[in-house]
């Protein structure tokens, strides 16, 4: 039994790079914090290029790599804190390498579907459904009739646990201190595109192509007004059909045997009769009596962009004081944290060897090793194997090789000692195929009251340049008053 | 050890045809119905017109993801000792809803259970679905798994609890399964066979508590951008969802009836009854992603689902709903849902479903 709240963060946005939001979380009860999340609204603007027509234009926030790699909106926070009266309980840096990591193993195609509708990162590892990457949650469309479709602000949900926050996975936390969560803006990760091609059928420029029209002998005919475009491609059904009632659109068409022309416009109205598109335009072709159009065909119009996150907001799911849940809530609260240790990498190397600190308690360590700062995924790179020891002792007999079955072993070993389910699809590691291959260095470590050492060798071809990040999970425990 | 039972319909025919309705009894003396065990079979035969089978070009379409269960239109459960326990209406929209809700679409046709419901990978292969083999007469057999209280209950009923079950299911009209402009008057549909069957296991005499998931639907109308609908429910519900439909496209052949159609420029979603002054939801939903969302969770979330924007743009997954913070009893206190659209050029149908618990 729960009741929903929605806090304001104490800085309204928009949001720049790096700015940190803070939300106070006070005399909220006791709080699911695996159902509570963070709200991302966001927003594209678009700007119309040249002659183009203020529209509807189909844009969408993904990758900034442009590599149809699939991410979730937790990439648009770089550092989580969660205080209780002032004294920092956790923080996780770079938790968007951390947390991109994590899901490109935890999820599947079907998971990926299923968080559609409240996602970034539209661009999937699908070739089965191409069209699904044009769409996004910054657009309303309508593809049949005259309503006309918009660009609207998308409420990007964001759950705690997913930030690496060991305090999202708490399912009663009694709240009557003074609680804090603070996040960091990141944007680097993401950009806008639009989706202006028509892909979906076999025209060899893209684009879609409408009948020929010849206009009746006698006055001028407005064509694609007075009188609509037809396209007779038989689609199934408009979840098929690119365009949408507003969009802004670039025809193409040659009058009466003359010179290719061009004339934008935006599509007022379209129609589904026995399987054939009618489309109707704002602005017409004005085409002579007795002369003909041939060689129409439409594309979307071109725009610039640029995209903000508006404000945050924080949902928080509280046990009703009705529920027993409320009165169980404990006052110790035993969970685990990320903490995070960085090396830098320098290009060209084809062995390297670091030994790490490991905290007292930890019980995984991940290595993670992301190429170029517009992805936050650890890519393969030239690594050929890798090997680790503990406190000077290997771990493994023998060095373990990029992708062999020691190499899964120990991704499977580590998410089942993470309580986390991973998804044999991702562990082949092609993700999304034709891409540098993911990797994961990781190893489950005993749980210790002292600290331990572990070093790395990896060897590989020739190193790029890069940051690793050692990401360690540790025990922490939370005494409540 | 359990024991396979058929039943035929109490109005036995050889053919039953759309609009029919059939009617079966349950009696099962001396044992316990196997709880979720009960299943309806039978054969159709779909004819482009008299003597003509649906060919693979021709657009006559059922929806992929109901298949079967879109071709029932009722289902009521009556309980000789308890009395009437369900009434489901609009039974292919409400379990469309579930299907959007609850399973991707990959996940819908791997499974071999789907497979004798009639599902297949798209709408746009139904038609060869109908089409059927020379072999068999161009019928196509089916079993499905009818959505309703029998197959929604935690425990063997005994007979002792219920008495004979009666479950009387009404045949769908032909403009409300199929679409597509082959689709029309002229189309033919048959049933064969029909039957059903459960599953009993020998009454040990134990009598725990049984509890089973009902729902209760119903239909209104919106016409104006402020909309608002209100209702009682005769149980004590869990949660409530809703679908849309524009009136216009009613038992038309042109539209796919179970498609759930978006309300154009929904703004504002806000729920209330009498018991809300503890503010389960302290604002009023407001983006689609909130919305949809809540009706994920109204349907029971899997955290698999069809929200697609594929979908979405055809607008063919779109809901609305609350859990209830605690079930709530809906016979004396109306629950109402304003719906403030920008757009709203016609009148929309708003199918709501009620999911209620009810204790044997």
């Amino acid at each position: 039994m729960y009741q929903q709240r929605k806090l304001v963060s104490n800085h309204p946005g928009p949001y720049n790079q790096d700015s940190n939001v803070e939300f106070d979380i006070q005399h909220q009860g006791v709080v699911d914090m695996t159902k509570s999340y963070l709200n991302i609204k966001a927003s594209i603007t678009t700007t119309p290029v040249g002659t183009a027509k203020a529209g509807f234009y189909q844009v969408d926030l993904s990758d900034a790599t442009s590599t149809h790699t699939p991410l979730t909106n937790a990439v648009m926070i770089s550092n989580a804190r969660y205080s209780i009266d002032s004294n920092v309980q956790e923080e996780i840096n770079k938790s968007n390498v951390l947390s991109q990591n994590l899901k490109a193993y935890t999820r599947n195609f079907e998971d990926l579907k299923s968080q559609n509708y409240y996602s970034v990162g539209q661009n999937q590892d699908s070739d089965l459904d191409a069209y699904d990457r044009w769409l996004s949650p910054f657009c309303t469309t309508y593809k049949n009739g005259s309503i006309a479709s918009t660009e609207k602000q998308a409420s990007l949900r964001c759950p705690l646990s997913d930030l690496g926050l060991g305090i999202g996975l708490v399912d009663a936390l009694d709240t009557s201190q003074r609680h804090q969560l603070r996040v960091t803006i990141d944007k680097r990760y993401l950009t806008p595109k639009l989706h202006r091609i028509y892909n979906d059928h076999a025209d060899a420029d893209e684009r879609l192509d409408i009948n020929n029209y010849t206009a009746p002998a006698g006055p001028d005919i407005n064509y694609g007004t007075d009188v609509t475009m037809l396209n007779t491609t038989d689609f199934d059904a408009p979840d098929s059909f690119r365009l949408c009632v507003g969009q802004a659109i670039e025809v193409s068409y040659v009058l009466h045997g003359g010179a290719a022309a061009l004339h934008e416009a935006i599509i007022t109205t379209i129609g589904w009769v026995n399987g054939i598109v009618a489309i109707t335009l704002d602005t017409p072709i004005v085409v002579p009596g007795g002369q003909a159009v041939t060689a129409t065909s439409i594309i979307c119009s071109e725009c610039t962009m640029d995209w903000s996150i508006d404000d945050l907001e924080l949902v928080l799911y509280s046990i009703h004081p009705a529920d027993p849940r409320s009165k169980s809530a404990s006052k110790q609260i035993v969970f685990s944290t990320w903490l995070l240790e960085q090396s830098t990498m320098a290009a060209g190397f084809t062995n390297y060897e670091k030994i790490f600190q490991l905290e007292p308690l930890t019980m995984n360590v991940l290595i993670l090793a992301p190429v170029g700062a517009d992805s936050p995924l650890s890519r393969k790179d030239t690594l050929i194997d890798y090997r680790l020891r503990l406190n000077n002792i290997d771990l493994t007999s023998r060095s373990i090789l990029y992708n062999d079955s020691l190499y899964k072993d120990r991704i499977i070993m580590t998410f089942n000692n993470m309580g986390k389910n991973y998804k044999l699809k991702s562990l082949n590691s092609t993700y999304p195929s034709g891409v540098d291959p993911l990797s994961l260095i990781c190893n489950p470590i005993p749980v210790l009251e002292e600290r331990q050492q572990l070093q790395l060798s990896m060897n590989g071809t020739a190193f790029a340049g890069k940051t690793l990040h050692i990401y360690k999970q540790v025990i922490r425990t939370i005494n409540l008053k | 050890m359990s024991k396979l039972h058929t039943v035929f319909p109490q109005n036995k025919k050889d053919t039953y045809v759309s609009s029919d309705t059939v009617e079966f009894k349950l009696s099962f003396e001396g044992r316990k119905y196997k709880k979720n065990s009960l299943r309806v079979s039978g054969q159709i035969r779909v004819q482009q017109s008299v003597g003509v089978i649906v060919a693979a070009a021709t657009n006559i379409f059922y929806d992929s993801s109901t298949g079967i269960h879109g071709f029932f239109s009722e289902f009521a459960t009556n309980m000789e000792q308890v009395g009437i326990v369900e009434n489901i209406s609009n039974y292919p929209r409400l379990y469309k809803m579930k299907e959007v809700a609850r399973i991707t679409k990959a996940g819908e046709i791997s499974s071999a259970k789907n497979l004798c419901e009639l599902k297949v990978s798209s709408d746009g292969l139904t038609n060869q679905a109908m089409g059927g083999n020379a072999a068999n007469k161009y019928t196509l057999p089916f079993s499905f798994k009818p959505d309703i209280c029998m197959n929604n209950v935690d425990n063997d009923i005994p007979y002792t609890k219920s008495g004979a079950v009666n479950i009387r299911t009404r045949l769908e009209a032909m403009n409300k399964i199929f679409w597509g402009n082959g689709s029309g008057a002229a189309n033919t549909l048959v049933f064969y066979d029909l039957q059903i069957q459960y599953e009993t296991v020998l009454d040990d005499g134990k009598v725990p508590p049984i509890v089973m998931s009902t729902s209760h639907s119903l239909m209104q109308v919106i016409e104006s951008m402020n909309s608002h609908v209100s209702t009682t429910i005769p149980a004590v519900c869990t949660a409530m969802s809703a679908s849309f439909l524009p009136v216009l496209e009613d038992a038309s052949f042109l539209y796919n009836q179970t498609r759930l159609a978006e309300v154009p420029g929904v703004t504002r979603i806000q729920f209330s009854w009498n018991d809300m002054t503890t503010g389960y939801i302290s604002f009023p939903l407001e983006d689609r992603e909130e919305i949809l969302y809540n009706y994920l969770e109204s349907m029971g979330t899997t955290g698999l689902n069809q929200m697609t924007f594929k979908k979405l743009s055809n607008e063919s997954c779109y809901g609305i709903g609350l859990k209830f913070p605690s079930p709530t009893d809906l016979s004396n206190q109306s629950i109402g849902i304003d719906i403030s659209s920008s757009v709203l050029a016609q009148p929309y149908y708003v199918f709501m479903v009620f999911r209620a618990i009810q204790k044997l």
